[in-house]
């Protein structure tokens, strides 16, 4: 890292610069849960809350139980349990510590005094890397197949390969939600692999 | 001719790519000091090193990625243009200088005339040799076959993190491979991929965008399911129809390691120590205005000495540094024998020791690193036992991979993404979402759209691009240049949502349109269209 970052190194301190610099926006007004894998140990949420679909959970639960609602992640785990993180209202972002792999789905909503988990928008499946460990366990003592680039390429085609994977993310997407099967769903939210509604005009 | 039955062979892979920096509003731009450097230290260092290996007739194979965005710049005549004055510039300055020590410092007059025979020597080959078309020298030597060129992605964005939204993963591949056609009028077979960043399910763009092979960190490959026989020493197919080289560490370490890496040896050039700290003021003007913090101008005749401080750095001698290098390549080649030696002893096929570095780390950090590559040639060309290859030709002479999938893996310290995201750049990762999500909305809403409408997408489809290059992320890690790269991310999210919204209320102002294109001119035959939908 320390040749890589000699590309860009030697020009301490910095000038004054002359690029426009107005702000990004806070918030794009969708409902929107946004899941990185940084990781195998840690996952990256971060979040943007329409204010119509706050609206209508504070409609929905009284103004009263809204006010004292916590703003909740959820994180599951395909075939594994949810964890639960409560989160201050005015935070966007937030770094999760997991364990285990190789898919999870979070979702952001209030909890409400009750306990009950009103869903504000629910993040499209997200795949972390296993680290030696838990590849290994996976492994089971196989061995690779040894076949000609002709014949592997073709067998790749054959749906082996990375299409097939691509199948895999929405399997994976339906294992986690039969595994919160009951939940509500976002009143606004975003199609997976697709526009957000926001922009559906 | 290379030996029936080798001991091993030697991949060696170099990464050349720059973000895509041009200032036209600007009549210097710091940045784009980046560009010059790297041509006038790296690039023409390296054709050099070329041409002295194929009058001399000696055989040598090397893979060169060379980046959209740095192909974009090595084509660009206004670039090529100040790349050229600031040669000039050197040069005027390393022959004044030369007067100057001439009268009081033998041993620093001596760096400092090498330093301008040096650049003279480049100055002649940029203007006379290659009328300063590098991609054409560079072109050259690949239809000899000495080098392999590949492409990377479109601006270097790190795809990893764009795995969610899989036209954006498509974007930055075809456009690359897209690109690349244009350029040298060939496909690209190979492509390596931003900060070697893999995951599972990538081969998809990778077959569909008609590439064959690609390159993987050590941990991606020991970490396949299942665990290739031969770890990295031979390449392996993965499940997605990608043929992958994974990354020799032992030969990378030699090189990189700050601290066992040949770079540090006291006798090397001095990376730090440049007159642009240096001389007064009026003496640098040329580069650096009055009222302008210092900074390296390029010229530089110390040694690295030892761990010296830098008014104790003792003047450069090239007859020194030489001998080092003569050194240092005999030492790098013979371990390579005792490594492929030593794997040979378990493998039933020759190794394939694959050495990827960053193009840069040859000539601009390490100013001998060229001279190092072609003593390394040499000594490989004199023995004749262990052979330098490219992946496709290591590809017609052994056919069988063996089979498995990959783990997510980058290059990146930790081999995951926490370079690329981490508290001081995870703000960017909302709004290139967001944009990215917009854009195939956008894709999808007008599949056919012409004229300015067209225009409007594919620039909005360019700024997109421009935002995701990695480099904006890893400087903000680095905190090197922060202000700047946060910049262009804010700049070309704010152009690519402007466009956007004057397209969602068909409100596009030509104007404006215009104004964008003329400040990025990367891609001119781009299609927005790579963004639609096809899941």
């Amino acid at each position: 890292m320390q040749v890589v970052a000699s590309k860009f190194a030697p020009r301490k301190p910095q000038v004054a610069r002359r690029l426009p610099r107005p702000p990004l926006p806070s918030s794009y007004g969708e409902s929107h849960l946004l899941l990185l894998a940084r990781d195998p140990q840690t996952l990256f949420a971060a979040w943007d809350m329409a204010p119509s679909s706050v609206d209508a959970i504070r409609n929905r639960i009284g103004k009263r139980a809204f006010e004292v609602s916590t703003l909740t992640l959820r994180l599951t785990r395909a075939g594994g349990p949810t964890s639960v993180v409560h989160v201050s209202r005015k935070s966007r972002s937030r770094y999760l510590k997991i364990e285990g792999g190789p898919s999870f789905m979070a979702e952001i909503g209030f909890t409400t005094p009750a306990g009950r988990f009103e869903l504000l928008s629910r993040s499209a499946p997200c795949f972390t890397p296993m680290g030696a460990p838990g590849r290994h366990a996976l492994l089971g003592g196989a061995t690779p197949t040894i076949l000609s680039y002709r014949e592997a390429r073709a067998r790749a085609r054959r749906g082996q390969g990375s299409l097939a994977s691509i199948a895999a993310t929405a399997a994976a997407r339906a294992e986690i939600l039969r595994a919160t099967e009951g939940q509500p769903q976002p009143t606004e939210g975003r199609t997976i692999g697709g526009a957000s509604d926001l922009y559906r005009r | 001719m290379p030996p029936r039955n080798p001991l091993g062979f030697w991949c060696p892979v170099l990464h050349a790519h720059l973000p895509y920096v041009r200032h036209a509003e600007h009549e210097k731009f710091l940045e784009e000091d980046w560009f010059f450097e790297a041509v006038i230290e790296t690039y023409l260092p390296l054709l050099r090193m070329m041409d002295h290996l194929v009058r001399d007739r000696v055989r040598f194979r090397l893979t060169l990625t060379i980046s959209p965005p740095l192909l974009a710049m090595l084509q660009d005549p206004l670039l090529l243009k100040r790349c050229e004055g600031r040669i000039d510039a050197l040069l005027r300055l390393a022959t004044r200088e030369a007067k100057r020590t001439a009268l009081y410092d033998r041993d620093l007059f001596e760096a400092t005339l090498f330093a301008e025979q040096d650049i003279a020597s480049l100055r002649e080959l940029f203007l006379t040799s290659y009328r300063r078309d590098l991609v054409g020298a560079f072109a050259k030597h690949r239809a000899s076959g000495n080098i392999e060129i590949i492409t990377c992605g479109a601006t270097h964005g790190f795809l990893p993190l764009m795995r969610g939204i899989p036209e954006a993963v498509r974007a930055q591949i075809q456009v690359a491979t897209s690109d690349f056609r244009r350029v040298f009028g060939f496909d690209a077979e190979g492509i390596w991929l931003p900060e070697c960043g893999y995951f599972e399910g990538v081969e998809a763009f990778l077959v569909d965008a008609g590439l064959r092979y690609s390159f993987l960190e050590e941990h991606g490959v020991l970490d396949s399911l299942p665990t290739p026989s031969f770890g990295v020493m031979a390449p392996m197919m993965s499940t997605g129809g990608i043929v992958f080289f994974g990354r020799d560490m032992e030969s990378s370490r030699q090189v990189w390691s700050s601290e066992v890496g040949y770079p540090g040896d006291p006798e090397y050039r001095e990376f730090y120590k440049d007159a642009g700290y240096e001389l007064p003021p009026r003496d640098v003007l040329e580069f650096i205005k009055a009222d302008e913090p210092r900074r390296p101008v390029g010229l530089k005749r110390h040694r690295v000495t030892g761990k010296a401080g830098h008014q104790e750095k003792a003047p450069y001698s090239r007859a020194r540094a030489l001998g080092r290098v003569a050194e240092h390549a005999a030492h790098f080649a013979q371990e390579r024998r005792l490594q492929a030696h030593r794997e040979r002893a378990r493998m039933p096929r020759p190794p394939l020791i694959v050495s990827p570095f960053d193009a840069e780390l040859f000539g601009h950090w390490w100013f001998e690193g060229p001279q190092f590559l072609e003593q390394v040639f040499r000594n490989l060309d004199a023995r004749n036992d262990l052979v330098a290859t490219t992946p496709p030709a290591y590809l017609a002479e052994f056919d069988e991979c063996e089979m498995a999938t990959p783990e997510m893996s980058t290059w990146g310290a930790s081999g995951y993404a926490s370079v690329w995201l981490n508290e001081t750049n995870d703000w960017m990762y909302p709004h290139y979402d967001v944009a990215a999500r917009r854009m195939v909305w956008l894709a999808n809403q007008f599949p056919d759209a012409t004229f300015l409408l067209r225009r409007a997408l594919n620039q909005a489809a360019r700024e997109l691009l421009l935002a995701q290059s990695s480099d904006w992320a890893f400087i903000l890690k680095t905190g090197t240049m922060v202000e700047y790269a946060s910049g262009r991310v804010i700049e070309h999210i704010r152009r690519f949502t402007n466009i956007a919204v004057a397209i969602e209320n068909g409100a596009i102002d030509e104007r404006v349109v215009r104004k964008f294109e003329r400040a990025w001119p990367i891609f001119p035959d781009i299609d927005y269209r790579v963004y639609q939908s096809r899941w």
